[in-house]
């Protein structure tokens, strides 16, 4: 059924459900009204049911909600102690252990940890008011992989605040001021064969273009992107490995099209890239995202997968 | 794992700006599998271009995976077809090759009674050449025999013979006068096989043989198949030697190993249809017809004693078991089969006869000889000297085969009034005409003629 007016098919579906959740969620050990689940409830509809047309999606997404888990982060949210002694008691020893497996390194991690807890307990102000970290979860996923993730996005954050930041004896151990003057950029004399792989490469779909992405620039295993896409390791090696041979077949068969012969093409796709006339330090300023970690790990991480 | 060109890698790099990052619950979401599948593939969109993003997802990944997910996998790894492939095809090779093993076997314990059997063969036919057709003519013992189809229509009949045994005269007195109720004749054993049509063949092929009588130079053995085989008996008036006294009139062979029973009466007690008074009345005074009962052929049961092996043919062994049972080998010993020696009157009228009962019959009968109080048939000594083979016993019982075993005749040494006590415990004979029986009496009895005279030292 078509519905025009989504926010009151979240109205609706709320009301229907509420009796129903209020219930499975177990909120009155934290003192949460039927009310208080239902503005709760409003405000995860009003931000995740936009794109949700149907009356039976929006039910379905609420019944999916882990709602005794939303139920206790925004108990504690509000500032009870019933639910944060429930919080720490069930996730305290995991949110330590979450980011020493992060930071891998005890300091660090306990560093980490307690950051995410004065965030969590809400240490900042906005508008007069003690604003939590937990006040944002609403429930899609476990408790526990969201403050996994948020533990992860904080240290990444962290990273990037500190990466700039080099003090002057360690470029100098790096060996900065022998580095070689950089040469002048050459325009390039055929760029035939740049176009022709961003064409082929954004023919790709999401799911190859990431699994492409995370194994030759992030450096991931096939353990590791199997994992984040939730398929067996070895589906993610025979992707690959139908994708080099699918995508050096299309783009000679591109290059072809652009007039090159087939030997020609082959023999550029052979040039090692630092011969191109390809300004890579130009595109990636331009496009990329600054890298979470070092290039130089990155760049071993690209060299291993060559070797 | 082929690599992608080194251009690809590098244009890799060169993504549009990703700004809209989802927030943690859309990440764990998608980690947790959690989303619909449209929301997953915006998020999946995101992640093929966003580089912090797909490290947050990474770095955010359960550790308890890590462990679980391997072990997971290599259960299911264990279960996948390339594993089932080969354990399909180990399992059809050892299906294969035990067969090979089975068949093996099986040719191997079935190739020695059958090369016996073929061995035998040749005579058996001579003999079935040489075996007048069925004109009952009076033989030299001056006895009738019964025409081939007679006796091959009673071999046919076997399958009825429970129920005849079981029922009145009247029924059987058409075609088997002699096997009603048992009396006069020897009542054999039926197998639990089938009795088919090649059991008549048999049965006619025995028949061919006792009907040769002597001439057979060769033993005939026993059908080689077990299953096939009946236990027959054949009653037939062979070339025996004169006995110098009648047998008793019943006797009872029990062995051990098979407890089998036969029993024999008196020809005058036996009811004859068949024939004339003068001549019942003669054979009674003849010697007493063999009788021969080859069991089917079987491992030799039971230890054997050492004293009591005997080599008469090249091919054929005699044993006497510890339970008294008498088992010869046509094989050199590979198989052995019992052999159940008893002397039997022979019938009035009908000087062949070929019978066999149901197991049940026998054992009503085996019951009815017990009660009788006839003790079982203990054999303790056997000595065979080219086709002459002796074997004596408990009770003072001594039995006489000219064949190889196939037609016995009972034995009383006697002398001056005197007869052989007690029981048989050593034979010697150093050829065919003379031996020595020595008894657990400390008697010992010469014959210098082959049993017909004897003398007691």
């Amino acid at each position: 059924m078509m519905l025009s007016k989504p926010t009151s098919v979240v109205q609706s579906v709320v009301n229907d459900l509420l009796a129903e959740l209020h219930a499975k969620s177990g909120c009155e050990k934290f003192g949460v009204s039927h009310e208080s689940l239902a503005a709760i409830l409003y405000e995860v509809g009003a931000k995740h049911c936009p794109a949700l047309k149907s009356e039976g999606e929006v039910r379905t997404f609420f019944l999916s909600l882990r709602i005794d888990e939303l139920a206790l982060a925004r108990a504690c949210a509000a500032g009870s102690n019933a639910a944060w002694e429930i919080f720490l008691t069930r996730f305290r020893e995991k949110l330590y252990l979450s980011a020493l497996r992060i930071a891998r390194e005890g300091s660090a991690a306990r560093e980490l940890a307690d950051t995410l807890y004065a965030d969590l307990y809400g240490t900042a102000l906005r508008d007069g008011q003690r604003v939590s970290k937990l006040a944002s979860y609403t429930g899609r996923g476990s408790l526990e992989g969201w403050l996994r993730t948020v533990l992860s996005q904080e240290y990444v954050n962290r990273y990037r605040r500190t990466k700039r930041l080099v003090s002057l004896e360690e470029e100098s151990e790096e060996g900065v001021q022998f580095r070689a003057a950089e040469p002048e950029p050459v325009a390039p004399s055929d760029n035939r064969l740049a176009e022709t792989t961003d064409e082929v490469l954004g023919c790709l779909s999401s799911e190859d273009r990431m699994v492409l992405n995370a194994y030759y620039l992030d450096g991931r295993t096939l353990a590791e992107i199997a994992r984040m896409l939730g398929v067996h390791e070895s589906t993610i090696s025979r992707k690959l490995d139908k994708l080099a041979k699918s995508l050096r077949k299309q783009i000679v068969a591109a290059l072809g099209k652009r007039g090159m012969s087939r030997r020609q093409a082959e023999e550029a796709l052979e040039v090692d890239v630092r011969d191109l006339q390809v300004d890579i330090r130009r595109s990636l300023a331009q496009g990329s995202p600054p890298s979470a970690f070092s290039e130089k790990r990155v760049e071993a991480r690209v060299r291993e997968g060559e070797g | 794992m082929e690599n992608v060109p080194k251009i690809v890698r590098e244009r890799l790099r060169v993504v549009t700006v990703a700004v809209d990052h989802p927030d943690a619950d859309v990440l764990t979401a998608f980690a947790e599998r959690a989303l619909p599948e449209a929301e997953r593939a915006t998020v999946l969109g995101h992640l093929a271009r966003c580089g912090e993003c797909r490290e947050i997802v990474a770095l955010a990944l359960p550790p308890h995976e890590a462990a679980s997910m391997p072990v997971a996998l290599s259960r299911r790894r264990g279960f996948t077809w390339p594993a089932l492939r080969w354990g399909f095809a180990l399992a059809g090779v050892a299906v294969i090759a035990s067969l090979a093993v089975v068949q093996l076997q099986r040719r191997s314990q079935s190739s020695s009674p059958m090369m016996a059997y073929k061995a035998a063969q040749p005579a058996a036919n001579e003999a079935r050449n040489q075996t007048p057709p069925a004109i009952p003519e009076p033989d030299a013992a001056g006895n009738k025999k019964l025409p081939a189809a007679f006796v091959a229509g009673k071999s046919a009949d076997t399958e009825k013979l429970p129920a005849r045994d079981s029922g009145g005269p009247a029924a059987s007195a058409v075609n088997s006068p002699q096997v009603v109720g048992g009396a006069g004749f020897s009542h054999g054993v039926l197998s639990h096989g089938p009795k088919m049509a090649n059991q008549a063949n048999q049965f006619q092929q025995q028949n061919a043989n006792a009907l040769a009588g002597a001439n057979v130079a060769t033993p005939v053995p026993p059908p080689p198949m077990a299953k096939q085989e009946p236990s027959a008996q054949l009653v037939a008036n062979g070339p025996i030697p004169a006995a110098p006294q009648m047998q008793p009139l019943s006797a009872r062979v029990n062995t051990q190993a098979q407890n089998f029973d036969l029993k024999t009466e008196a020809i005058s007690e036996q009811p004859s249809n068949y024939g004339h008074g003068e001549e019942k009345v003669g054979r009674a005074k003849e010697p007493p017809d063999t009788v021969v009962h080859i069991e089917p052929e079987k491992v030799l049961a039971g230890p054997v004693r050492s004293d009591a092996l005997a080599y008469s043919l090249p091919n054929t062994r005699w044993a006497i078991t510890s339970a008294g049972g008498l088992q010869r080998s046509l094989d050199q010993g590979n198989s052995w089969q019992d052999v159940n020696v008893k002397t039997t009157p022979a019938p009035a009228a009908a000087n062949f006869e070929v019978m066999a009962r149901s197991s049940l019959a026998k054992a009503k009968d085996s019951a009815k000889a017990d009660k009788d109080g006839n003790g079982a048939m203990v054999l303790r000594a056997v000595a065979a000297n080219g086709m002459e083979v002796w074997a004596g016993g408990s009770a003072s019982q001594l039995y006489h085969s000219t064949d190889s075993g196939n037609h016995w005749s009972k034995v009383v040494p006697s002398a001056g009034g005197a007869v052989l006590t007690g029981d048989v415990v050593t034979l010697d004979f150093a050829d065919a005409q003379h031996g020595k029986v020595s008894t657990s009496t400390s008697e010992v009895w010469i014959t210098s003629d082959d049993g017909l005279t004897w003398q007691r030292q």
